[in-house]
């Protein structure tokens, strides 16, 4: 090969690298916005869900992931709120211990006892929204642990914006039922499918209900590939 | 099709204007379609016929090309055989031979030692005295009375009697020393025997050996006389050291893929674990690049032992920087071993942190983790086994190189007999079409079959109406039997 190729050929492979370094090189870091009701019916299982989250979320984050937790009460798009973030470092022995103390906070968290009068869901997936955004990571979902049933203090307004969940997926998880939707199951389907509206119209990617806790795990896998 | 009805309530009408307007159409158009069937038969006739020939042409030329690598194979490897072989008897000599003079020279000192003590045995008996006679003469004179005579016979006889006893005394010490000498020449004889079947065992073993080498450089010259001859490359097949170093290879894969399991996990604490190269993880790529590092290094390693010739430059590098590239070699599998060794050891710590962390999450921190997570074993295993693997990936250069030689003969061979089939396949084809086209003016002929009888009727019933051309050319199936042939 003569000089002037050879040159012309490292000058193109250099090129190439940088457009990939710098370009679309896609990313495969995830960010969960974990939201736990503590209001009504659904404040009783508090241990239960975060024993569930420590069981299904967290041995399954790797290095680079990044994880929050949000209380939902009745004002729930408030900094106060948010229980907890933790973006895990990059060397799995450093990510485990960072577990291990997200674990601790969280058993902290379920000991607190608290029942709030109100179910401010909007406004902690707003919040929830918000930190996303602002991770900007390879994929986003927010996880609801709630009855998905929304009251509102009187004066509170609360409105997903077009395009406050792009890009976002969103899970409803262990949805309780209310004792109106054991009389009437449709109230139930009704209020799910009112939810999937109302994210996909926000501009989720994605909208799932889930209620064998044992599907979080893949459902996640799923969304990070 | 309703939509081609000129009718369309009324299709039978249709269909059958439609069929009586194409039949006109036709009849009124036979002669020019007649000759674009003819110039369709020969445009696929023509095709087949060249790619046929194409097909013949190329596995005829890489068939040829195929026997002259074999060839050039065959004799790479007779003269690899006959320069290991004189490598061999050049050893052979220089040890056994060398020697030889040596032996020589000892085996006559040896023998000059024993005629030295063969001269000294020679029996050789005591001398009579001269003057034995005439005593002898004196002592037989008769016994006189006279004491006088008596005296001096008496005297005579013993002074005898003491030089017979003197001499075979002296008979007898010459025999005990020379029976000394030869009990002595006894192991001086076994040594000489030692010596001389040691120098005709040397002598043998150069005699086997040299009508060995005067075996392969006859053959070496038959070969060189013989160029033509395809024996040789039929003797030599690529398919044995192609299958023997593709199990190997696979075996090596194999280990790679241990290797590379092994390495994987505690690549993630060195390099960042979230990141990730076309989808995979950065650590996934980095363990793989130290493994295929590790092959690399072997590579240059075997080149620089001079066992394989992959880097065939390097084999015109100066000594000097050869051991120099041999110690750089060695030192570099040493470092990726001990590297990998000490990975391996940082991913039983590893797993056994996020056992208990996956524990600790599920609520069963104080529960014992398990007999086999407090046993040295696993950790010694896999420490030897990342630091022994690196060494032996470091040997797959000798099957990846028998795998690249015979592999191109392999390829060439498949290569011949795919054209082959291509050829084959493609006259078969040829064949078919052929005499699918022959039969379309007669399929054309008989959809026209009414209008041409009446025509047949109104002109002379004598002259032969059909307009169908004669071919020029042979048939098709002869030009397409005849590119097979070719």
């Amino acid at each position: 090969m003569t000089s002037p190729t050879k040159r012309i050929c490292t000058a193109l492979g250099v090129l190439l690298l940088a457009a990939w370094g710098c370009g679309g090189a896609p990313q495969y870091d995830q960010a969960i916005g974990i939201l736990i009701d503590v209001s009504g019916t659904y404040a009783d299982r508090k241990a239960d869900t975060i024993a569930l989250i420590k069981r299904r979320v967290l041995p399954d984050m790797v290095p680079g992931d990044t994880v929050f937790v949000i209380r939902i009460d009745s004002q729930s798009y408030d900094e106060s709120n948010l229980v907890g973030l933790m973006r895990l470092d990059h060397r799995p022995s450093q990510a485990n211990a960072q577990k291990l103390a997200l674990a601790q906070m969280l058993d902290e968290f379920a000991e607190k006892r608290e029942r709030a009068q109100y179910t401010d869901i909007p406004g902690a997936i707003m919040l929830a929204s918000e930190y996303l955004r602002e991770i900007d990571a390879g994929s986003s979902t927010i996880l609801v642990f709630s009855d998905m049933q929304t009251d509102l203090p009187p004066g509170t307004t609360r409105t997903l914006a077009a395009g406050e969940l792009e890009g976002t997926h969103v899970a409803a998880v262990s949805v309780k039922r209310l004792a109106a939707d054991t009389v009437d199951p449709q109230a139930y389907r009704t209020r799910l499918a009112s939810w999937e509206r109302m994210v996909k119209r926000a501009g989720a990617r994605g909208w799932r209900a889930i209620l064998d806790p044992t599907r979080i795990t893949p459902y996640l896998s799923e969304i990070r590939s | 099709m309703e939509s081609f009805y000129p009718w369309p309530d009324s299709p039978g009408l249709s269909i059958l204007t439609l069929w009586l307007s194409s039949v006109v159409f036709l009849w009124a158009a036979r002669v020019p379609m007649l000759r674009a069937l003819r110039g369709l038969a020969h445009s696929i006739e023509g095709g087949i016929e060249s790619i046929t020939k194409w097909c013949s042409g190329m596995a005829n030329s890489l068939s040829t090309r195929q026997r002259e690598t074999l060839r050039a194979a065959s004799e790479l490897e007779l003269q690899s055989r006959i320069s290991r072989e004189i490598v061999r008897i050049d050893d052979s000599f220089a040890e056994k031979l060398g020697r030889y003079a040596e032996l020589q020279r000892k085996v006559d000192d040896l023998v000059s030692g024993l005629e030295d003590d063969y001269k000294q045995c020679g029996d050789s008996p005591p001398q009579v005295p001269a003057w034995a006679g005439a005593v002898e003469a004196v002592a037989a004179i008769p016994n006189n009375a006279d004491p006088n005579v008596r005296k001096v016979l008496e005297g005579i006889k013993e002074s005898m009697t003491d030089a017979e006893k003197r001499a075979f005394k002296s008979y007898k010490d010459d025999t005990s020393a020379r029976h000394k000498l030869l009990g002595k020449m006894r192991p001086t004889w076994r040594e000489i025997r030692s010596l001389l079947a040691s120098m005709k065992d040397a002598v043998a073993k150069a005699v086997q050996t040299s009508s060995k080498l005067s075996r392969y450089v006859d053959e070496y010259d038959e070969l060189v006389n013989n160029r033509e001859s395809e024996a040789h490359a039929r003797n030599y097949s690529p398919m044995k050291p192609f299958i023997t170093s593709l199990i190997v290879m696979g075996v090596a894969l194999g280990g790679a893929f241990v290797n590379f399991q092994l390495i994987a996990l505690p690549m993630s604490e060195l390099v960042p674990a979230g990141a990730r190269l076309g989808g995979i993880p950065v650590s996934t790529v980095s363990a793989l690049v130290l493994v295929l590092m590790e092959v690399a290094v072997g590579i240059f390693l075997m080149d620089m032992l001079g066992i394989t010739d992959l880097f065939p430059k390097l084999a015109t590098v100066a000594p000097s920087r050869r051991r120099l590239i041999l110690w750089l070699s060695l030192c570099g599998l040493l470092f990726l071993s001990s590297v990998e060794s000490s990975l391996a050891i940082l991913r039983e710590q590893i797993v056994a942190a996020d056992s208990v962390l996956k524990q600790s999450l599920a609520g069963k921190a104080g529960e014992a983790v398990g007999v086999a997570a407090g046993s040295q074993i696993p950790v010694i295993g896999q420490a030897v086994l990342g630091f022994v693997l690196p060494w032996l990936l470091a040997l797959v250069a000798i099957p990846l190189e028998m795998l690249l030689d015979s592999g191109r003969h392999v390829a060439s061979k498949a290569s011949v007999l795919a054209l082959h089939t291509l050829g084959g396949t493609t006259r078969i084809v040829g064949h078919m079409v052929c005499g699918l086209v022959a039969a379309l003016p007669s399929v054309y002929d008989v959809y026209i079959a009414i209008p041409l009888r009446f025509e047949r009727i109104w002109r002379d019933p004598d002259q032969d109406m059909v307009a169908y051309p004669k071919a020029r050319t042979r048939s098709g199936k002869q030009r397409v039997s005849r590119a097979g042939a070719a």
